[in-house]
Protein backbone atom coordinates (compact mmCIF):
# COMPACT_ATOMS: atom_id res chain seq x y z
CA UNK A 1 0.00 0.00 0.00
CA UNK A 2 1.15 3.41 -0.78
CA UNK A 3 2.59 5.13 2.32
CA UNK A 4 0.68 8.65 1.84
CA UNK A 5 -2.72 6.77 1.51
CA UNK A 6 -2.00 4.64 4.72
CA UNK A 7 -0.24 7.32 6.76
CA UNK A 8 -1.54 10.32 5.66
CA UNK A 9 1.49 12.02 5.31
CA UNK A 10 2.27 15.06 2.91
CA UNK A 11 4.56 14.23 -0.07
CA UNK A 12 6.46 17.25 -1.02
CA UNK A 13 8.33 17.35 -4.65
CA UNK A 14 11.07 19.95 -4.88
CA UNK A 15 11.78 21.11 -7.99
CA UNK A 16 15.34 23.29 -8.34
CA UNK A 17 14.70 26.20 -5.95
CA UNK A 18 11.90 27.86 -7.34
CA UNK A 19 8.86 25.44 -7.63
CA UNK A 20 7.42 23.71 -3.98
CA UNK A 21 4.19 20.94 -4.96
CA UNK A 22 2.66 19.33 -1.73
CA UNK A 23 0.02 16.81 -1.72
CA UNK A 24 -1.87 15.63 1.25
CA UNK A 25 -2.24 19.21 3.19
CA UNK A 26 -4.74 20.03 5.66
CA UNK A 27 -4.74 23.98 5.28
CA UNK A 28 -2.58 26.81 5.18
CA UNK A 29 -1.77 28.62 8.69
CA UNK A 30 0.44 31.59 7.64
CA UNK A 31 0.89 33.18 4.16
CA UNK A 32 3.00 36.17 3.41
CA UNK A 33 5.13 36.35 0.30
CA UNK A 34 8.58 35.27 2.41
CA UNK A 35 7.00 32.92 4.36
CA UNK A 36 4.08 30.23 4.16
CA UNK A 37 3.00 27.74 7.09
CA UNK A 38 1.19 24.92 6.02
CA UNK A 39 -0.20 22.56 8.27
CA UNK A 40 0.13 18.75 7.45
CA UNK A 41 -1.01 15.57 9.35
CA UNK A 42 1.99 15.65 12.48
CA UNK A 43 2.44 19.23 12.55
CA UNK A 44 3.11 21.75 9.99
CA UNK A 45 6.05 22.69 7.39
CA UNK A 46 7.48 26.34 7.16
CA UNK A 47 8.90 27.34 3.66
CA UNK A 48 11.03 30.53 4.03
CA UNK A 49 11.85 32.38 0.95
CA UNK A 50 11.69 35.42 -1.33
CA UNK A 51 8.52 36.33 -3.88
CA UNK A 52 6.43 33.31 -2.89
CA UNK A 53 3.39 32.86 -4.37
CA UNK A 54 0.66 30.18 -4.37
CA UNK A 55 0.32 29.29 -7.84
CA UNK A 56 -2.52 27.35 -7.39
CA UNK A 57 -4.23 25.34 -4.61
CA UNK A 58 -7.21 22.20 -4.74
CA UNK A 59 -7.68 20.42 -2.29
CA UNK A 60 -5.31 17.61 -2.47
CA UNK A 61 -2.19 19.88 -4.12
CA UNK A 62 -0.76 22.96 -3.74
CA UNK A 63 1.81 24.35 -5.75
CA UNK A 64 4.32 27.50 -4.43
CA UNK A 65 6.56 29.31 -6.49
CA UNK A 66 9.41 31.87 -5.89
CA UNK A 67 12.92 32.29 -4.61
CA UNK A 68 12.65 28.75 -1.80
CA UNK A 69 15.37 29.41 0.83
CA UNK A 70 14.47 27.08 3.65
CA UNK A 71 11.81 24.11 4.34
CA UNK A 72 11.10 23.16 7.70
CA UNK A 73 8.71 20.41 9.25
CA UNK A 74 7.84 21.69 12.95
CA UNK B 1 -11.07 24.45 -14.12
CA UNK B 2 -7.67 23.99 -15.20
CA UNK B 3 -8.36 24.67 -19.06
CA UNK B 4 -7.41 28.27 -19.70
CA UNK B 5 -10.22 28.10 -22.81
CA UNK B 6 -13.29 27.47 -20.53
CA UNK B 7 -12.15 29.71 -17.95
CA UNK B 8 -12.00 32.43 -20.44
CA UNK B 9 -15.52 31.36 -21.49
CA UNK B 10 -17.02 31.26 -18.21
CA UNK B 11 -15.37 34.77 -17.16
CA UNK B 12 -13.25 34.59 -14.42
CA UNK B 13 -12.02 37.53 -11.73
CA UNK B 14 -8.69 39.07 -9.61
CA UNK B 15 -10.28 40.01 -6.57
CA UNK B 16 -7.87 41.07 -3.36
CA UNK B 17 -8.49 40.03 -0.33
CA UNK B 18 -8.18 42.28 3.29
CA UNK B 19 -8.86 41.41 6.93
CA UNK B 20 -8.12 39.65 10.00
CA UNK B 21 -7.28 36.11 8.65
CA UNK B 22 -6.89 35.55 5.06
CA UNK B 23 -5.75 31.98 5.71
CA UNK B 24 -8.40 30.77 7.41
CA UNK B 25 -10.52 32.00 4.23
CA UNK B 26 -7.84 30.16 1.96
CA UNK B 27 -8.45 26.92 3.78
CA UNK B 28 -12.53 27.22 4.19
CA UNK B 29 -12.61 27.85 -0.16
CA UNK B 30 -10.35 24.58 -0.54
CA UNK B 31 -12.64 23.52 1.94
CA UNK B 32 -15.82 24.53 -0.35
CA UNK B 33 -13.94 23.00 -3.41
CA UNK B 34 -13.84 26.74 -4.39
CA UNK B 35 -10.80 27.14 -6.98
CA UNK B 36 -8.49 29.62 -6.58
CA UNK B 37 -5.08 30.41 -8.59
CA UNK B 38 -2.43 32.87 -8.99
CA UNK B 39 -2.04 33.90 -5.27
CA UNK B 40 -0.40 36.76 -4.79
CA UNK B 41 0.69 39.08 -1.70
CA UNK B 42 1.88 42.12 -1.07
CA UNK B 43 2.24 44.32 2.21
CA UNK B 44 -0.83 41.66 3.40
CA UNK B 45 -2.77 42.29 0.56
CA UNK B 46 -3.50 38.99 -0.91
CA UNK B 47 -4.13 38.96 -4.58
CA UNK B 48 -5.90 35.77 -6.25
CA UNK B 49 -8.27 34.68 -9.40
CA UNK B 50 -11.43 33.25 -9.12
CA UNK B 51 -13.97 32.48 -11.20
CA UNK B 52 -17.32 33.81 -11.54
CA UNK B 53 -19.36 30.71 -9.97
CA UNK B 54 -17.06 30.08 -7.23
CA UNK B 55 -16.84 34.12 -6.46
CA UNK B 56 -20.93 33.89 -6.20
CA UNK B 57 -20.17 31.29 -3.39
CA UNK B 58 -18.32 33.43 -1.09
CA UNK B 59 -20.51 35.39 0.76
CA UNK B 60 -20.90 32.68 3.61
CA UNK B 61 -17.18 32.73 3.92
CA UNK B 62 -16.74 36.50 4.17
CA UNK B 63 -19.16 36.64 6.70
CA UNK B 64 -17.18 34.12 8.66
CA UNK B 65 -13.69 34.92 8.40
CA UNK B 66 -14.96 39.20 8.41
CA UNK B 67 -12.16 39.62 5.46
CA UNK B 68 -13.13 42.53 2.70
CA UNK B 69 -13.27 41.32 -0.63
CA UNK B 70 -12.93 44.16 -3.60
CA UNK B 71 -12.88 43.22 -7.32
CA UNK B 72 -10.01 44.29 -9.48
CA UNK B 73 -10.13 43.01 -12.82
CA UNK B 74 -12.74 41.09 -14.81
CA UNK B 75 -11.40 38.69 -17.85
CA UNK B 76 -13.17 36.22 -20.38
CA UNK B 77 -15.82 36.27 -22.82
CA UNK B 78 -18.81 38.02 -21.03
CA UNK B 79 -16.70 40.60 -20.04
CA UNK B 80 -15.43 41.11 -23.80
CA UNK B 81 -19.21 40.95 -24.78
CA UNK B 82 -20.15 43.51 -21.96
CA UNK B 83 -17.69 45.58 -22.80
CA UNK B 84 -18.54 45.99 -26.56
CA UNK B 85 -22.42 46.10 -26.02
CA UNK B 86 -22.68 49.09 -27.59
CA UNK B 87 -21.23 48.62 -30.53
CA UNK B 88 -23.92 47.64 -32.79
CA UNK B 89 -22.45 47.98 -36.05
CA UNK B 90 -19.67 45.20 -34.60
CA UNK B 91 -21.73 42.89 -33.98
CA UNK B 92 -24.35 43.37 -36.91
CA UNK B 93 -21.42 43.32 -39.34
CA UNK B 94 -20.56 40.01 -38.21
CA UNK B 95 -23.85 38.56 -38.42
CA UNK B 96 -24.10 40.14 -41.73
CA UNK B 97 -20.98 38.67 -42.49
CA UNK B 98 -21.71 35.17 -41.62
CA UNK B 99 -25.14 35.35 -42.98
CA UNK B 100 -23.73 36.63 -46.06
CA UNK B 101 -21.13 33.23 -46.34
CA UNK B 102 -24.52 30.90 -45.53
CA UNK B 103 -26.16 32.62 -48.14
CA UNK B 104 -23.10 32.11 -50.84
CA UNK B 105 -22.75 28.86 -49.65
CA UNK B 106 -26.42 27.80 -51.79
CA UNK B 107 -24.41 28.66 -54.89
CA UNK B 108 -22.45 26.45 -56.82
CA UNK B 109 -18.81 28.25 -57.74
CA UNK B 110 -16.54 26.15 -59.28
CA UNK B 111 -16.93 23.07 -61.68
CA UNK B 112 -14.30 20.14 -61.82
CA UNK B 113 -14.11 17.54 -64.38
CA UNK B 114 -11.70 14.63 -63.30
CA UNK B 115 -11.41 11.53 -65.70
CA UNK B 116 -12.04 12.42 -68.91
CA UNK B 117 -9.88 12.13 -71.61
CA UNK B 118 -11.33 12.50 -75.05
CA UNK B 119 -13.88 14.73 -74.37
CA UNK B 120 -12.46 17.97 -73.36
CA UNK B 121 -13.03 19.97 -70.03
CA UNK B 122 -14.52 22.67 -72.22
CA UNK B 123 -17.11 20.15 -74.30
CA UNK B 124 -18.25 18.81 -70.76
CA UNK B 125 -18.70 22.44 -69.71
CA UNK B 126 -20.37 23.57 -72.50
CA UNK B 127 -22.99 20.72 -72.75
CA UNK B 128 -23.57 21.70 -68.48
CA UNK B 129 -24.29 25.17 -69.65
CA UNK B 130 -26.90 23.87 -72.42
CA UNK B 131 -28.41 22.14 -69.80
CA UNK B 132 -28.30 25.47 -67.62
CA UNK B 133 -25.87 24.17 -64.99
CA UNK B 134 -22.89 26.89 -64.46
CA UNK B 135 -21.09 28.59 -62.31
CA UNK B 136 -23.67 30.63 -59.82
CA UNK B 137 -26.59 28.26 -60.42
CA UNK B 138 -28.63 27.43 -56.90
CA UNK B 139 -27.65 24.19 -55.46
CA UNK B 140 -31.01 22.99 -54.76
CA UNK B 141 -31.98 23.66 -58.34
CA UNK B 142 -29.55 20.91 -59.47
CA UNK B 143 -29.97 17.22 -59.68
CA UNK B 144 -27.03 15.34 -59.66
CA UNK B 145 -28.61 12.42 -61.24
CA UNK B 146 -30.35 14.41 -63.79
CA UNK B 147 -27.03 15.68 -64.67
CA UNK B 148 -25.25 11.84 -64.58
CA UNK B 149 -28.03 10.66 -66.52
CA UNK B 150 -27.99 13.28 -69.40
CA UNK B 151 -24.07 12.97 -70.04
CA UNK B 152 -24.57 9.14 -70.48
CA UNK B 153 -27.22 10.03 -72.86
CA UNK B 154 -25.12 12.52 -74.70
CA UNK B 155 -21.87 11.45 -74.76
CA UNK B 156 -21.33 7.78 -76.27
CA UNK B 157 -17.76 7.46 -75.56
CA UNK B 158 -18.58 7.70 -70.95
CA UNK B 159 -19.66 4.69 -69.90
CA UNK B 160 -19.55 6.14 -66.25
CA UNK B 161 -20.89 8.99 -64.48
CA UNK B 162 -20.72 10.45 -61.30
CA UNK B 163 -21.86 13.94 -60.29
CA UNK B 164 -21.57 15.09 -56.38
CA UNK B 165 -21.75 18.19 -54.78
CA UNK B 166 -18.59 18.89 -52.33
CA UNK B 167 -19.51 22.46 -50.80
CA UNK B 168 -19.53 24.63 -53.69
CA UNK B 169 -18.13 22.24 -55.77
CA UNK B 170 -19.90 20.22 -58.66
CA UNK B 171 -17.86 17.74 -59.03
CA UNK B 172 -18.14 15.43 -62.34
CA UNK B 173 -16.40 12.11 -62.67
CA UNK B 174 -16.33 10.54 -65.94
CA UNK B 175 -14.85 7.27 -67.51
CA UNK B 176 -14.87 6.72 -70.65
CA UNK B 177 -14.98 3.63 -73.22
CA UNK B 178 -11.28 3.68 -74.37
CA UNK B 179 -11.64 0.49 -76.57
CA UNK B 180 -14.76 1.45 -78.75
CA UNK B 181 -13.71 3.62 -81.24
CA UNK B 182 -10.53 1.35 -81.72
CA UNK B 183 -12.63 -1.74 -83.09
CA UNK B 184 -14.82 0.28 -85.31
CA UNK B 185 -11.39 1.68 -86.68
CA UNK B 186 -10.35 -1.89 -87.42
CA UNK B 187 -13.10 -3.54 -89.46
CA UNK B 188 -12.48 0.17 -92.43
CA UNK B 189 -8.48 0.11 -92.70
CA UNK B 190 -7.07 1.46 -95.28
CA UNK B 191 -3.59 0.68 -96.41
CA UNK B 192 -0.83 3.08 -95.41
CA UNK B 193 2.02 3.00 -97.48
CA UNK B 194 4.83 5.25 -96.37
CA UNK B 195 6.86 7.01 -99.41
CA UNK B 196 9.91 9.37 -99.40
CA UNK B 197 9.83 12.74 -98.33
CA UNK B 198 13.26 13.92 -100.16
CA UNK B 199 15.36 12.80 -102.99
CA UNK B 200 18.74 10.44 -102.13
CA UNK B 201 20.23 7.05 -101.59
CA UNK B 202 18.90 4.43 -99.33
CA UNK B 203 21.67 3.78 -96.70
CA UNK B 204 19.36 0.83 -94.39
CA UNK B 205 15.74 -0.14 -94.42
CA UNK B 206 14.47 -2.20 -91.39
CA UNK B 207 10.81 -3.26 -92.00
CA UNK B 208 8.77 -4.16 -89.31
CA UNK B 209 5.54 -4.13 -91.03
CA UNK B 210 4.10 -3.98 -94.31
CA UNK B 211 5.91 -5.20 -97.85
CA UNK B 212 9.42 -3.17 -98.75
CA UNK B 213 9.55 -1.80 -102.28
CA UNK B 214 13.33 -0.66 -102.36
CA UNK B 215 16.51 -2.05 -100.96
CA UNK B 216 19.87 -0.79 -99.77
CA UNK B 217 21.38 1.42 -102.56
CA UNK B 218 18.66 2.62 -104.24
CA UNK B 219 18.35 5.66 -105.46
CA UNK B 220 14.40 7.63 -104.39
CA UNK B 221 12.95 10.27 -105.38
CA UNK B 222 10.56 12.54 -103.13
CA UNK B 223 7.11 11.04 -103.10
CA UNK B 224 8.20 6.99 -104.67
CA UNK B 225 6.55 4.45 -102.65
CA UNK B 226 9.55 2.79 -99.90
CA UNK B 227 7.32 0.60 -98.00
CA UNK B 228 3.68 -0.63 -98.73
CA UNK B 229 0.63 -1.44 -97.06
CA UNK B 230 -0.88 -3.39 -99.20
CA UNK B 231 -0.11 -7.46 -98.98
CA UNK B 232 -0.75 -9.37 -101.77
CA UNK B 233 -2.44 -12.98 -100.89
CA UNK B 234 -1.17 -15.65 -103.82
CA UNK B 235 -2.36 -19.04 -103.94
CA UNK B 236 -0.45 -22.15 -104.86
CA UNK B 237 -0.16 -21.38 -108.96
CA UNK B 238 1.31 -17.52 -107.19
CA UNK B 239 -1.38 -15.94 -108.40
CA UNK B 240 -3.09 -13.05 -106.52
CA UNK B 241 -6.43 -14.07 -105.15
CA UNK B 242 -7.14 -11.04 -102.78
CA UNK B 243 -5.52 -8.15 -101.19
CA UNK B 244 -4.32 -7.71 -97.00
CA UNK B 245 -4.39 -3.96 -95.75
CA UNK B 246 -1.79 -2.75 -92.86
CA UNK B 247 -0.31 0.48 -91.91
CA UNK B 248 3.69 0.10 -92.67
CA UNK B 249 5.85 0.69 -90.32
CA UNK B 250 9.60 0.77 -90.98
CA UNK B 251 12.82 2.46 -90.12
CA UNK B 252 14.29 3.82 -93.33
CA UNK B 253 18.09 5.88 -93.30
CA UNK B 254 18.78 7.74 -96.36
CA UNK B 255 21.63 9.38 -97.20
CA UNK B 256 21.02 13.81 -98.88
CA UNK B 257 22.62 16.03 -100.36
CA UNK B 258 21.66 19.90 -98.83
CA UNK B 259 23.32 22.72 -100.24
CA UNK B 260 24.13 25.64 -97.55
CA UNK B 261 24.04 29.21 -98.01
CA UNK B 262 24.02 31.86 -95.30
CA UNK B 263 24.92 35.64 -95.68
CA UNK B 264 25.33 38.66 -93.79
CA UNK B 265 25.33 42.31 -94.28
CA UNK B 266 28.52 44.46 -93.13
CA UNK B 267 25.63 46.86 -92.38
CA UNK B 268 22.59 46.54 -90.47
CA UNK B 269 20.11 47.89 -88.61
CA UNK B 270 19.13 47.65 -84.66
CA UNK B 271 16.36 48.42 -82.53
CA UNK B 272 17.34 50.46 -79.46
CA UNK B 273 15.72 51.69 -76.60
CA UNK B 274 15.47 55.37 -75.95
CA UNK B 275 14.25 54.80 -72.27
CA UNK B 276 11.05 56.55 -72.71
CA UNK B 277 7.68 54.55 -72.06
CA UNK B 278 4.12 54.61 -71.37
CA UNK B 279 1.74 52.45 -69.48
CA UNK B 280 -1.62 51.35 -69.76
CA UNK B 281 -4.19 49.33 -67.44
CA UNK B 282 -6.65 47.23 -68.57
CA UNK B 283 -9.20 45.77 -66.58
CA UNK B 284 -11.72 43.06 -68.40
CA UNK B 285 -15.26 42.17 -67.49
CA UNK B 286 -16.75 39.40 -69.74
CA UNK B 287 -16.42 41.53 -73.36
CA UNK B 288 -15.99 44.95 -71.53
CA UNK B 289 -13.07 46.12 -71.67
CA UNK B 290 -12.04 48.91 -69.52
CA UNK B 291 -8.89 51.07 -70.08
CA UNK B 292 -6.65 53.51 -67.80
CA UNK B 293 -3.95 55.49 -69.02
CA UNK B 294 -2.31 56.59 -72.75
CA UNK B 295 -4.62 54.75 -75.47
CA UNK B 296 -2.41 56.45 -78.21
CA UNK B 297 0.58 54.84 -79.29
CA UNK B 298 2.62 57.51 -81.12
CA UNK B 299 6.19 56.04 -80.89
CA UNK B 300 7.48 54.55 -85.13
CA UNK B 301 9.36 51.87 -83.23
CA UNK B 302 8.07 50.17 -79.89
CA UNK B 303 8.29 47.12 -77.84
CA UNK B 304 5.08 46.18 -76.42
CA UNK B 305 4.88 43.85 -72.57
CA UNK B 306 1.53 42.75 -71.02
CA UNK B 307 0.75 41.37 -67.82
CA UNK B 308 -2.48 39.66 -67.35
CA UNK B 309 -4.06 37.97 -64.33
CA UNK B 310 -7.53 36.42 -63.71
CA UNK B 311 -8.90 37.63 -60.32
CA UNK B 312 -10.18 34.86 -58.35
CA UNK B 313 -11.56 34.66 -54.34
CA UNK B 314 -8.76 32.60 -52.25
CA UNK B 315 -7.70 30.21 -55.72
CA UNK B 316 -11.59 28.48 -55.29
CA UNK B 317 -14.15 30.96 -57.01
CA UNK B 318 -12.92 32.67 -60.01
CA UNK B 319 -14.27 36.09 -60.62
CA UNK B 320 -15.10 37.20 -64.09
CA UNK B 321 -12.68 39.80 -63.72
CA UNK B 322 -8.71 40.13 -65.39
CA UNK B 323 -6.47 42.55 -64.97
CA UNK B 324 -3.61 43.74 -67.34
CA UNK B 325 -0.69 46.09 -67.44
CA UNK B 326 0.68 46.81 -71.09
CA UNK B 327 3.94 48.70 -71.34
CA UNK B 328 5.33 50.18 -74.44
CA UNK B 329 8.86 51.32 -74.71
CA UNK B 330 10.15 53.72 -77.70
CA UNK B 331 12.61 52.43 -79.82
CA UNK B 332 14.86 54.03 -82.41
CA UNK B 333 16.39 52.51 -85.57
CA UNK B 334 20.57 52.59 -85.78
CA UNK B 335 22.54 51.37 -88.20
CA UNK B 336 25.78 49.47 -87.27
CA UNK B 337 28.56 47.50 -89.08
CA UNK B 338 29.92 44.57 -88.78
CA UNK B 339 34.21 43.80 -88.58
CA UNK B 340 35.19 41.32 -90.76
CA UNK B 341 36.19 39.18 -88.28
CA UNK B 342 32.71 39.78 -86.41
CA UNK B 343 31.01 38.67 -89.33
CA UNK B 344 32.98 35.70 -89.54
CA UNK B 345 32.40 34.47 -86.24
CA UNK B 346 28.73 35.46 -86.44
CA UNK B 347 28.62 32.79 -89.67
CA UNK B 348 30.00 30.53 -87.77
CA UNK B 349 28.03 30.60 -84.82
CA UNK B 350 24.86 30.68 -87.20
CA UNK B 351 26.16 27.42 -89.05
CA UNK B 352 27.23 25.45 -85.82
CA UNK B 353 23.61 25.76 -84.31
CA UNK B 354 22.31 24.76 -87.35
CA UNK B 355 24.25 22.13 -87.12
CA UNK B 356 23.34 21.02 -83.64
CA UNK B 357 19.88 21.50 -84.72
CA UNK B 358 20.27 18.70 -87.12
CA UNK B 359 21.91 16.66 -84.69
CA UNK B 360 19.09 17.00 -82.18
CA UNK B 361 16.80 15.65 -85.13
CA UNK B 362 18.95 12.83 -85.38
CA UNK B 363 20.12 13.74 -88.56
CA UNK B 364 23.86 12.44 -88.96
CA UNK B 365 26.56 14.32 -91.03
CA UNK B 366 28.41 12.34 -93.18
CA UNK B 367 30.46 15.31 -95.37
CA UNK B 368 30.66 18.89 -94.96
CA UNK B 369 32.26 21.54 -97.23
CA UNK B 370 30.86 24.55 -96.25
CA UNK B 371 33.66 27.64 -96.81
CA UNK B 372 33.50 31.08 -95.82
CA UNK B 373 33.82 34.07 -98.71
CA UNK B 374 34.56 37.47 -97.97
CA UNK B 375 32.91 40.29 -100.65
CA UNK B 376 32.75 43.65 -100.70
CA UNK B 377 29.04 44.16 -98.67
CA UNK B 378 28.83 40.96 -97.48
CA UNK B 379 30.13 37.86 -96.25
CA UNK B 380 29.00 34.58 -97.04
CA UNK B 381 29.12 31.29 -95.72
CA UNK B 382 28.36 28.20 -98.92
CA UNK B 383 28.54 24.52 -99.09
CA UNK B 384 27.46 21.13 -99.85
CA UNK B 385 26.73 18.83 -96.64
CA UNK B 386 26.23 15.85 -97.12
CA UNK B 387 23.49 13.84 -94.63
CA UNK B 388 22.27 10.68 -93.45
CA UNK B 389 18.36 11.05 -91.67
CA UNK B 390 15.51 9.17 -91.25
CA UNK B 391 12.77 9.31 -94.07
CA UNK B 392 9.36 8.32 -94.72
CA UNK B 393 6.13 9.72 -94.59
CA UNK B 394 2.96 7.83 -93.36
CA UNK B 395 0.19 8.17 -96.26
CA UNK B 396 -3.11 6.51 -97.22
CA UNK B 397 -2.29 4.21 -99.68
CA UNK B 398 -4.72 2.42 -103.20
CA UNK B 399 -6.89 0.07 -102.86
CA UNK B 400 -6.87 -2.69 -105.50
CA UNK B 401 -9.64 -4.57 -106.69
CA UNK B 402 -9.81 -8.05 -107.85
CA UNK B 403 -10.95 -8.41 -111.81
CA UNK B 404 -13.14 -11.44 -111.29
CA UNK B 405 -10.99 -13.12 -114.57
CA UNK B 406 -8.26 -13.61 -111.67
CA UNK B 407 -10.78 -15.47 -109.20
CA UNK B 408 -12.33 -18.06 -112.31
CA UNK B 409 -8.82 -19.05 -112.76
CA UNK B 410 -8.31 -20.04 -108.81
Amino acid sequence: MPKDVVLGVPIVTIVGEFEINIENYRGIIEYTDVLIRIKVKNGQIKITGKRLQIEYYTNDDMMITGRIEKIEYQ
Amino acid sequence: MRSSVRKYLTGYLKIQIFGYSPERFFNLCSHQKIDLWDLNVKLRTYEMKITVKDFLKLKPIIRKTKTKVKVVERYGFPFFLQKYKTRHFLFSGLLAGILFLLFMTNFVWKIEVDGNVRCSDEEIKMFLKSIDISEGKRKKEISCDEIAKLMRENFNDVIWVSASMDGVELKIEVKENMDRVYEEDAEEKPPMDIVADKDGIITSIITSRGRPLVKKGDAVKKGDILVSGTIEVFNDAMEVTGYQYQIAEAEIHIQTEYVYEEQIEYTYEVLEKTGKKKYQIRAENNDKIYLIGNRKNGYKYYNIYEYQKNVSLGKIIPLPWKFGIKTIEECEKKERTYMKEEARKKLSEKFHRFCQDLEKKGVQILKNDVKIYYGAEHTSAKGMLVLEENTGETVAGEKYELNNDGKETY
